[in-house]
């Protein structure tokens, strides 16, 4: 079965969650897409990109104990699925196809 | 550490937002990024951060909700429009049946009210339609002279006035109806022509689609025939919409006119229901006119005069300024031929204004009423279809209730199965809809056939009309398919599988089954309204047509000649028709001919008024005739001798009817006794004293619901008539097509400039039943139609319940009852439905009767006998319906019906 194709925003959250190690919540992988990115991110878009991913399959999620700093909340601790990675490089794969022999095409900066 | 809690209405705004699964930790999330920003930042920053950030959550998870529910909700709409469609073409001979039925009731009522909406509703197609009014005379029963036409019309003296002094209106123009003879390349055609005043085109906001329109300029006294716009329609049928023909030289009435303009497309005129071929200032009705001076005579009443009124001006305002001008405009206008009596009547006159938004019409005048009638008598008609279906929903539903018991018992809400039969109904009801108003366009035309060929209602389906059948058919398949939903759905696993577990369906006895009989009921109700209001209108037209009119009708013709494009001079017009007459009665097979001002029932008259023995002046009808009009009309002399070849042609001699020496005091022998007559068609001097010398019996003058009106006949040359066409009485074996190329031979050897028409005068006494027919037919068929109906309800009911009741019967017979009891017990309990529905109905009819007693017809006195044959009829139709169903139950072999229990 071909894989679902991977918009560009949930490819940067599964990508931010394999970059990172511990605990994988939101507020990391909100804090590691705006530092490689460089631009902000809505912090909601990437609450509801996780959840769309779970219900795909591509993510799971477990929560943690509460702790008491964040007023007894658990957080939820995400990691992605072998399902997920097959997607992720699929989408590579097929920008990859995209731009071969491109590599020398004009108007490329840096 | 202490903990800062973050701004409380955020926290509560995002926990309201969140969804259940993932509210823990983005509270969290978001409580630990906040008390960083605390620490950084400080509380000013952190809170409004946190406030924004819960009001970005918000509007997404919101968004994304609608999102879900929106599909989920189409999702299951789609579901139960393919369970409906499944379900239905499952039974497709049932669902051809209620669309069929459907699509009748939607279709009678759609085609109805489109030939309402076009001749009450819909505003003519001008700029502003809303502010333009029609001033009329608020009362003319005293005023003496002559209208051309039922709706408003002042005389030209008056439109000048009012034109040059403006009163209440910022703008106003004057227009009348009349036809013409066009000439363009060979013979001469009948067209639809209009007098407009200069002002017309430019005031109604309608522009030229080539050359021009007039100007106030083309329209002053004397201006002779200067020019003719075309009506749109007329220019596309009669020129091909060529763009050259202005500048174009026709002939109107022998005239030889240019062609300066062809008006907007989609503009017929201010009369709805005759649009205008041609258009020719007022001014030349001088040239145009028929020789009787329309524009000096203030006594003729022909031009409707219209004024527009200042934005947000109410009526009331303007009708008291027309008010306070009435008594200044009469007088400066009072015509020089009244006596004293008629000048005090006319400058007892007053003006008014009344909405004119929706034009003028004589159609509207002439049947109006008739049409909203039956679009009440259809209105009944989709009633009892709606009440036919909710039965036949009643009766399935009451079949399937035990399914629904099941499926409630394993979760389905209440609502849910209300959608699924709702859904049903609709897709039902959208269907009858759709055929309904495919064929309403050809119910408006073949009802509004017998009207007249020459109709211009614009039946296009308009906005209002679909409106109109979309409500309709949303109301309809509430009424059939709510109703039976709600019963069908009630019942909780109590209910349902009670009767799953009894083996039969008990429940369905229940409720239902009293609905259904109610149902029937109102069936019966609302058809004998239907049954009782087609006898009316059968009767009115029964009772006219048996109305004698006095005249001796068979083997009589009406000949009309027009001869206006031989271009004679007024002078010679008189001795041109007086050899016509001898030509005319000197056709082989004519026994005799009579030459006549007015064509008894044909539509015109005069009046005069004449001094009564006691003083008082007694208005009376006037004809003028020659000397064979007694033998041709048929009307036996009672008295005295008819007008003789040697009279003088201008002997003031009158030959009167018994009404006349009635109301004027003259006794039962009048012959040979005198009266004086007053009025303006006498030409110079407006009285004369006539001598009596004959007595003819009353005859219908105007149509045939008139009590007998005093009429004097009098010689065709007392009064001047100097219209270039005449009308003949004929009296003849020969068949009317003869007897018109015979006329053509005769009149003109034959040539097309003389027009002639033929035909039979039964048709000219009869023409005025055309509205008395359509009701007749119209209501005779939806009454024969809601019988039916109701017939097939009473029989479904009484089946039901016999097949319901099939073991109790069986037991009956089993004990004895013999099957007599049982075909009158069925038959008896028939007959009380049929019964209370008769007697509710019976008190439906009566108040609907009430608004409807105007078009009736020798029925004021007593209306009993036609309670009590439509009773009689709906009694037979009830018990010919329950026949089956009681013969059935007495048919029932008492072992068969236990063995089933």
């Amino acid at each position: 079965m071909p894989h679902q194709a991977l918009g560009e925003f949930e490819q940067m959250v599964m990508l931010a969650i394999l970059q990172l190690d511990g605990d994988v919540y939101g507020v990391p992988i909100v804090e590691e897409i705006e530092r490689r990115t460089g631009r902000s991110v809505s912090r909601s878009a990437v609450y509801v990109t996780l959840r769309r991913l779970e219900q795909k399959g591509l993510v799971s999620s477990r929560m943690s104990e509460s702790l008491p700093e964040r007023g007894g909340k658990p957080r939820r601790c995400v990691e992605v699925e072998p399902e997920g990675l097959r997607a992720l490089h699929d989408s590579r794969r097929a920008m990859e196809q995209m731009w071969r022999g491109l590599d020398s095409a004009p108007g490329e900066v840096g | 550490m202490s903990r800062a809690e973050p701004p409380r209405l955020a926290r509560l705004l995002l926990e309201r937002a969140l969804p259940h699964d993932l509210r823990d930790d983005v509270v969290g999330d978001l409580d630990e990024v906040y008390q960083r920003r605390l620490r950084e930042r400080g509380a000013l920053w952190a809170g409004v951060w946190y406030a924004r950030q819960s009001v970005a959550f918000a509007a997404r998870f919101a968004l994304q909700r609608f999102r879900e529910r929106r599909a989920l909700g189409l999702d299951d709409l789609g579901r139960d429009l393919l369970t409906a469609v499944r379900r239905m073409r499952a039974r497709p001979g049932a669902v051809v049946v209620v669309v069929l039925t459907l699509a009748l009731g939607l279709g009678a009522n759609a085609s109805m009210f489109q030939i309402v909406e076009a001749l009450h509703l819909r505003t003519v197609s001008v700029a502003d339609p809303e502010r333009w009014t029609i001033v009329e005379i608020a009362d003319m029963s005293r005023w003496q002279g002559r209208r051309t036409t039922g709706y408003p019309v002042l005389s030209h003296a008056l439109w000048e006035s009012i034109r040059d002094g403006r009163g209440p209106f910022d703008a106003t123009l004057a227009w009348a109806s009349t036809t013409f003879f066009l000439e363009d390349s060979g013979s001469p055609t009948v067209v639809r022509g209009l007098y407009v005043s200069g002002g017309f085109f430019d005031a109604l906001g309608v522009a030229p689609v080539v050359g021009r329109t007039f100007g106030p300029a083309d329209d002053r006294r004397g201006c002779g025939l200067q020019g003719v716009v075309l009506g749109y329609g007329f220019w596309q049928r009669a020129f091909g919409g060529d763009p050259a023909v202005v500048g174009r030289r026709v002939a109107l009435d022998t005239h030889p006119v240019p062609i300066v303009g062809v008006a907007a497309e989609g503009f017929a005129g201010l009369e709805v229901g005759r649009a205008f071929d041609v258009a020719v200032p007022i001014c030349a009705e001088e040239v145009l006119g028929d020789g009787e001076q329309w524009i000096a005579n203030g006594t003729v009443f022909w031009l409707t005069v219209m004024g527009r009124v200042p934005p947000s001006q109410p009526l009331r305002s303007v009708n008291a300024q027309l008010d306070a001008w009435s008594p200044a405009l009469l007088e400066a206008t009072l015509p020089d031929q009244y006596t004293p009596d008629g000048a005090e009547a006319y400058l007892g006159l007053s003006l008014r204004a009344i909405p004119g938004a929706t034009g003028v019409s004589s159609l509207r005048i002439r049947y109006g009423s008739s049409f909203v009638t039956l679009l009440g008598v259809t209105a009944l008609v989709l009633l009892i279809v709606c009440t036919n279906l909710a039965n036949l929903f009643l009766a399935r539903g009451a079949a399937r209730e035990r399914e629904f018991a099941v499926r409630r018992a394993l979760g389905a809400s209440r609502g849910r199965l209300l959608r699924e039969l709702s859904i049903e109904s609709a897709v039902l009801a959208a269907a009858g809809a759709a055929v309904g108003l495919a064929l309403a366009s050809t119910l408006s035309r073949s009802l509004l056939g017998p009207l007249g060929p020459d109709l211009s209602l614009d039946l296009s389906l308009g906005g209002l009309t679909v409106a109109f059948v979309v409500a309709a058919a949303g109301v309809s398949s509430l009424t059939f398919g709510l109703l039976p939903a709600w019963l069908a759905s009630r019942g909780g696993c109590e209910h349902g599988l009670g009767g799953l577990r009894e083996g039969r369906g008990a429940a369905a006895a229940g409720r239902g089954a009293d609905v259904r009989r109610w149902l029937v009921v109102s069936q019966v109700a609302l058809s004998f309204v239907l049954v009782f209001a087609a006898l009316l209108f059968t009767t009115t037209l029964r009772n006219l047509l048996a109305v004698d009119s006095g005249y001796e009708a068979e083997g009589v013709a009406v000949a009309r000649v027009d001869f206006r494009n031989l271009d004679l001079p007024d002078a010679s017009r008189t001795a041109f028709k007086r050899d016509l007459l001898e030509r005319v009665r000197d056709v082989a097979g004519v026994a005799s001919a009579d030459e006549v001002r007015h064509v008894p029932m044909g539509g015109t008259g005069s009046s005069a008024n004449v001094r009564a023995g006691d003083g008082t002046s007694i208005s009376v009808r006037l004809n003028a005739v020659t000397n064979a009009y007694v033998e041709t009309a048929g009307l036996p002399l009672l008295a005295g001798r008819g007008f003789a070849p040697d009279d003088a042609p201008e002997a003031p001699l009158a030959i009167v009817t018994p009404a006349f020496a009635m109301r004027v005091g003259l006794g039962s022998t009048p012959v040979g006794r005198r009266f004086v007559i007053e009025t303006g068609e006498l030409g110079e001097g407006s009285s004369m004293e006539i001598e009596i010398i004959g007595l003819v019996p009353d005859a219908k003058y105007f149509n045939l619901r008139e009590a007998p009106v005093p009429t004097a006949f009098v010689p065709k040359a007392l009064l001047p008539d100097s219209r270039p066409y005449t009308d003949f009485m004929v009296r003849t074996p020969l068949p009317p097509q003869v007897l018109h190329e015979a006329l053509r031979a005769a009149v003109a050897d034959g040539s097309p400039v003389v027009w002639t028409d033929v035909r039979p005068f039964d048709d000219t006494i009869h023409a005025g039943l055309v509205r008395e027919r359509l009701l007749s037919t119209v209501s005779g068929f939806l009454g024969a139609l809601a019988a039916l109906v109701a017939a097939i309800g009473l029989y479904g009911v009484m089946s039901h319940q016999v097949a319901q009741r099939k073991s109790e019967i069986g037991v009956r017979i089993a004990l004895g009852a013999r099957r007599r009891d049982i075909l009158l017990m069925v038959l008896g309990q028939a007959g009380a439905l049929v019964a209370v529905g008769v007697a509710l109905g019976g008190v439906l009819a009566l108040v609907a009767s009430a608004p409807v007693r105007s078009l009736l017809f020798g029925l004021e006195a007593n209306m009993a006998p036609m309670l009590v044959i439509a009773a009689g009829v709906l009694a037979a139709t009830g018990a010919l319906a329950s026949y089956v169903p009681a013969r059935r139950a007495a048919r029932l072999e008492p072992q068969t019906a236990l063995t089933l229990e």
